[in-house]
């Protein structure tokens, strides 16, 4: 009897203890070694690889580009403090688009670079969301497959950005990132040709897509 | 000898000039007013264009592209293009008009009322380019430009004299013309002669109902006879009718009432008549044009309504100086003008309209000025051309119809015309549109 209740003792011990290890989440092994001192995600640094879908916001330039275009970023995260990270990132945009009244081909393409804060919060040691918000300068160009306007244009401009999304942490080092995002950045371009004329546009739009990262 | 050699030579060119058709733009004094367009190949009317009311003269531009026409009770003169038979312009006088000229240059086309004033009408832009003058309150019968443009002049009947006016290169004329006490002038005409002499003609009423023709020298000075009369030669009763034949060579004078005759004079020698034209037993008279190869002159017949009649004017015919034909027009014709330019044989397309659009590539536009037409209703198109702000910038084909005109300047309006062309090269009239 004593034996059983040392035994089962020890089974609820090695039990709980397991259990501990588990609620700490994928940075905390269950080892009988001492656990190491491992750091949360939301000191870690990251580096992530996005893709998405964009869409213009301006109506004048979802008539001409009405059909979505790819956005590709680069982005990393830096911990300042335990809830607040700095943000940066550089993307590539690409649309196409037809001329209205026309329907030659003209392409837009944009690098943005963008900068931000981004407050974390921590739902759970798998999931932690994010809101980035920042200035963006943007660099963008123009090819119109057509004679009657400038076939090259380029651009840049100073703007905003902002988006929301949710991180995810299957295993260790390795992240999965789900967001939404909305820029704004007004552009006048400059043609050179006699009697081209131009509006000034807002190029920006929402981006929706994900990305995989990785935690440092 | 060397004269006659020249006078060979002259009918020799007037002889191998090619007839084009040339077409009598007939006036008919009714309302709503008209003028009759005949074929001098055919001698049959082809075309009837409305102009304003009791229409009572005429005159062509030298190219023969434009025929002016005063509308007395209208007091305005109709502008219509000779290809197109389109009225192009309607031109406000301050007055009824009663006489018309054309100057030798085709710019300007002078018109006289009855109340003595007078108006010089741009033949470009179809605006009155004088400033009025005070009228002499009396009619104006008839008007002549000399030949080189400098001297207009100008017969009042009721205050039996002619003035002349100094011309502007511009075509404008000021106050102040030279009055020449005179017989009641009734009709006149200018022209060049062969010696290199320049002269306006004038008929005449001389004293109780004799006719006179008055020959004016309007050659410039150091010409010791500039603006004298240098003949006066006793003619039929009652002048209304002259024409000097193309080659300077001889003048025309219908004789009305007791005459009813047209005398041919030499210009050579005023005082040599070389015909007495009559047509019994009708008799000839009135307002008389040539063609423009001077072989035929075509007669208003005053003394028998609706028939004009067509003299041989060629010199090596056997018939020379006879009526060889009469046709029949409107019997309300008042006077008649002769012109080269055959009337379209297709008509203007049709339903022309035009929008400016905007050509946005989103972040740059340009502005085109699209262009839609339909189809000939006569005639058949080979192909369009179109005229912005009357320069031809493109020719599509027959079956084209709209075009987009690039690169359109922000807030410039823009004037096209689209006409429609035969396989023989004939143009319509213009479908006209303006694009703000």
């Amino acid at each position: 009897m004593y034996y059983l209740g040392r035994f089962v003792t020890a089974l609820l011990a090695g039990s709980l203890i397991q259990q501990g290890f588990a609620d700490q989440g994928p940075f905390y092994k269950a080892s009988t070694k001492k656990a190491p001192s491992e750091k949360s995600p939301l000191e870690c640094p990251t580096l992530e690889a996005k893709l998405g879908y964009f869409m213009f916001v301006d109506s004048e330039m979802r008539e001409i580009f009405n059909h979505g275009g790819i956005d590709a970023e680069l982005s990393t995260s830096y911990p300042l403090k335990r809830h607040l990270q700095i943000y940066a990132s550089v993307e590539y945009q690409r649309k196409s688009g037809r001329a209205e009244n026309g329907g030659e081909k003209t392409t837009f393409w944009a690098v943005p670079l963008s900068l931000g804060l981004k407050p974390v919060a921590t739902f759970s040691s798998y999931a932690q969301g994010y809101f980035t918000i920042g200035p963006r300068y943007v660099f963008a160009h123009v090819h119109n497959d057509s004679s009657f306007v400038d076939r090259n244009l380029s651009h840049n401009g100073i703007g905003g950005f902002a988006n929301v999304g949710l991180n995810f942490f299957p295993m260790r080092h390795f992240l999965i990132d789900l967001f939404a995002e909305y820029s704004y950045v007004r552009m006048h371009f400059h043609p050179h040709k006699t009697n081209v004329y131009a509006e000034s546009r807002q190029v920006g739009g929402f981006v929706f897509g994900g990305g995989l990262g990785y935690v440092f | 000898m060397f004269r006659d050699l020249f006078r060979v030579g002259l009918l020799f060119l007037v002889l191998a000039r090619p007839c084009f058709g040339d077409f009598a733009y007939i006036v008919n004094e009714e309302s709503p007013g008209t003028v009759s367009v005949l074929n001098t190949s055919s001698n049959t009317i082809i075309a009837t264009v409305t102009v304003g009311n009791n229409p009572n003269a005429d005159a062509i531009t030298p190219n023969g592209m434009f025929v002016y026409v005063t509308n007395s009770t209208d007091n305005s003169v109709s502008v219509f293009n000779a290809a197109s038979l389109q009225v192009i312009a309607t031109i406000a006088l301050s007055g009824s008009p009663t006489a018309i000229a054309m100057a030798p240059n085709g710019n300007t086309v002078y018109v006289g009322d009855s109340s003595g004033q007078l108006y010089a009408i741009s033949t470009s832009s179809n605006t009155i380019i004088s400033t009025p003058l005070a009228p002499p309150a009396s009619s104006v019968s008839s008007l002549a430009v000399s030949p080189d443009n400098a001297g207009l002049y100008v017969g009042y009947p009721g205050l039996s004299k002619f003035e002349s006016f100094a011309l502007n290169p511009d075509g404008t004329f000021s106050a102040g013309g030279v009055s020449f006490p005179d017989n009641r002038p009734q009709v006149m005409t200018s022209a060049t002669t062969p010696g290199g002499g320049q002269f306006v003609f004038s008929g005449a009423i001389a004293g109780g109902a004799g006719g006179a023709l008055e020959v004016i020298d309007v050659k410039a000075p150091p010409n010791p006879t500039f603006n004298q009369i240098i003949a006066t030669v006793t003619v039929g009763s009652v002048p209304n009718g002259i024409a000097v034949s193309p080659n300077g060579e001889f003048i025309y004078i219908s004789n009305d009432f007791a005459s009813k005759y047209i005398n041919v004079i030499n210009t050579s020698n005023f005082n040599t008549f070389v015909a007495t034209i009559t047509n019994p037993p009708t008799g000839i008279d009135g307002p008389t044009a040539f063609t423009a190869n001077g072989l035929t002159a075509y007669v208003l017949n005053f003394s028998t309504t609706g028939l004009v009649n067509v003299i041989d004017t060629n010199q090596s015919s056997p018939t020379y100086n006879t009526v060889i034909a009469t046709v029949t027009v409107d019997p309300n014709f008042n006077d008649i003008a002769m012109g080269t330019v055959a009337p379209s044989s297709i008509s203007a397309p049709s339903n022309l309209t035009g929008k400016q659009k905007k050509h946005d590539f989103g972040v740059v536009y340009e502005l085109f000025n699209l262009l839609e037409w339909g189809p000939v209703s006569t005639g058949t198109a080979a192909g369009f051309n179109i005229y912005r702000d009357g320069i031809l910038i493109a020719t599509v084909g027959p079956t084209t119809f709209k075009y987009k005109d690039h690169d359109r300047k922000k807030g410039v309006a823009n004037t096209y015309q689209v006409t429609a062309v035969t396989s023989s090269g004939t143009e319509s009239s213009p479908a006209t549109i303006t694009i703000p």
